[in-house]
């Protein structure tokens, strides 16, 4: 009787698994490898993985993170036809990861899904243009799959080449929309924001939606810091300051209780959040405790090898290089920490920095990888 | 006749015979809650015994126990995790297979959660046996899941 349960009762078991768990429970045989049903799970209450990208490593791999058991995995990138270390993450959108190539002259973005190996680049823009700013809206219907959600990319600013003059910072927006899979040019923006946006971006964004607006939000990294908005339904650009804008170390946007969030940390001192509010003003509203901040620094005298992601669920991450270990926040006091990779299989694992990913897996497959390749 | 405001004082119980024919009494807003008794009482009444031939008496007993603590309100993660802490792996398939036979939705998705708990980090090997699964894929089937699943190797002898 247990070893020829129906599907269906199988399945509830399943969808409480993590996702390296439900690979091996797939694996065991035949009928139970091609039932689709194993696939659909609940968008899981508990932590994110963490997703590393070397930046600097010869092996073709990330590694990651699984939140509950601890434990760090390698995971093979070969199946996209690029080096690894060109491949920058810029946001998850579901449970998939868009990534940019770095060594492109113009924007090549590519979505994937380290957990399937499947990916898929993304079409040209209508303007081709270098290093713009990039910003996501997820569009999740109450009846979506939480895992492939619909969503549009804005690409905005960035350097194309002007026929008659050399380069020009490019002042058109760019949408791609995942149901047609294509790009439309929806607006423009001014000079000032483009170069802002595309001299001095680290191309984190962040989405905050509101009743009436969707607005997507920048961090500019130029000394002093400053953040660019952009209402996607309005097109309309704003640009406002943040705290301690000349002091910060480093400074990252980040989704925090549901709206815009920063993170930043100053010289000699803790990494602080700020929570934006009516007005675009910002208040304190947490802060790291000092001997997490410490471990993060690992020796060094400031803040500025230190990066932050965060996630659509206000989870956010603090981490240095592979080996060093992690801080996450996912409510207002809890602070983890999280150690780093170091050995995988019992084999050791080689330092190197990284750019991270927040993402919540998922081994299913999705129709935006069909028709391609 | 009058309809009593408060829920706690619900005095109606009804009367569950097992599969090896022993009888326990259980309050009829318990028995809502497993979909398959409360069909049972819809045809053929609240005054007879029903018979759920599918459960027996060493697994009926715990489910009674379950779901006096839901209706009080009292179901907490001390509660649940006391309620599968001496329970060995026969035991919490049973319990499933009869939450699934009577329809009862939260214990169902409970003992989900904790077999799936006992399956977490688990080799391949072990969820065949506790299933009870044979595998049936060729070698060179098993090498190209191996290439396609290779992250979550746990890298310990018994995946391999």
């Amino acid at each position: 009787m247990w070893s020829n349960l129906p599907f269906d009762v199988l399945s509830s078991i399943f969808s409480f698994l993590s996702p390296d768990s439900l690979a091996r429970a797939r694996s065991t045989c035949k009928n139970w490898h091609t039932c689709k049903i194993f696939l659909t799970q609940h968008k899981p209450h508990e932590a994110p993985w963490f997703l590393a990208l070397p930046i600097r490593n010869h092996q073709k791999s990330c590694y990651a993170h699984n939140p509950i058991t601890k434990i760090w995995y390698e995971i093979s990138l070969d199946f996209i036809p690029l080096q690894s270390t060109i491949l920058k993450p810029i946001s998850p959108i579901g449970s998939l990861i868009l990534l940019k190539v770095t060594n492109s002259t113009t924007l090549q973005l590519v979505l994937c899904n380290p957990f399937t190996r499947q990916f898929k680049y993304l079409p040209k823009l209508n303007v081709s243009r270098t290093n713009p700013a990039c910003g996501i809206v997820t569009i999740l219907e109450p009846n979506d799959v939480w895992n492939f959600p619909d969503f549009r990319i804005y690409v905005a600013g960035g350097m194309s080449g002007a026929k008659h003059s050399g380069t020009a910072y490019e002042s058109t927006v760019e949408m791609y929309d995942s149901c047609v899979d294509t790009w439309k040019i929806v607006g423009s923006m001014p000079v000032e924001f483009s170069i802002r946006l595309t001299v001095w971006t680290p191309n984190e964004n962040v989405c905050v939606k509101e009743t009436r607006t969707t607005t997507l939000y920048w961090i500019t990294s130029a000394r002093a810091y400053s953040v660019m908005g952009f209402d996607v339904g309005n097109n309309c650009w704003r640009q406002f300051g943040v705290p301690l804008a000349d002091k910060l170390e480093f400074a990252t946007l980040v989704r925090w209780n549901g709206g815009l969030g920063l993170v930043g940390g100053t010289c000699g001192g803790s990494v602080c959040v700020w929570e934006m509010s009516e007005g675009d003003k910002w208040c304190l509203v947490d802060e790291m405790p000092i001997e997490l901040g410490l471990r993060l620094l690992c020796g060094k005298r400031n803040w500025e090898g230190v990066k932050c992601v965060s996630d659509d669920d206000d989870a956010i991450c603090l981490y240095g290089e592979l080996g060093y270990g992690m801080v996450i926040c996912r409510k207002v006091g809890e602070w983890d920490w999280v150690d780093g990779c170091g050995y995988i299989k019992g084999k050791k694992v080689l330092n190197c920095p990284i750019r991270g990913i927040l993402v919540h897996p998922t081994l299913a497959s999705s129709s935006i990888f069909l028709n391609y390749k | 006749m009058a309809q009593e405001a408060s829920s706690s004082t619900s005095s109606k119980t009804i009367s569950l015979k097992t599969g090896d024919g022993e009888i326990f009494e259980i309050e009829a807003s318990a028995a809502k809650q497993m979909k398959t008794v409360q069909r049972l009482i819809d045809d053929l009444g609240d005054d007879i015994t029903i018979p759920l031939h599918n459960v027996f008496s060493k697994e009926l007993p715990k489910i009674i126990e379950y779901y006096k603590k839901d209706i009080t309100g009292e179901i907490t993660k001390d509660f649940e995790a006391e309620f599968v802490k001496d329970l060995n792996d026969d035991e919490v398939k049973v319990l499933f297979l009869a939450a699934n036979y009577l329809d009862a939705n939260k214990l169902f998705e409970f003992l989900s959660q904790n077999i799936a708990d006992r399956l977490e980090s688990k080799s391949v090997e072990y969820v065949r046996k506790y299933f009870g699964v044979e595998n049936d894929f060729t070698p060179e089937e098993e090498s190209k899941l191996r290439e396609e699943r290779a992250w979550s190797f746990r890298g310990i002898k018994e995946d391999e």
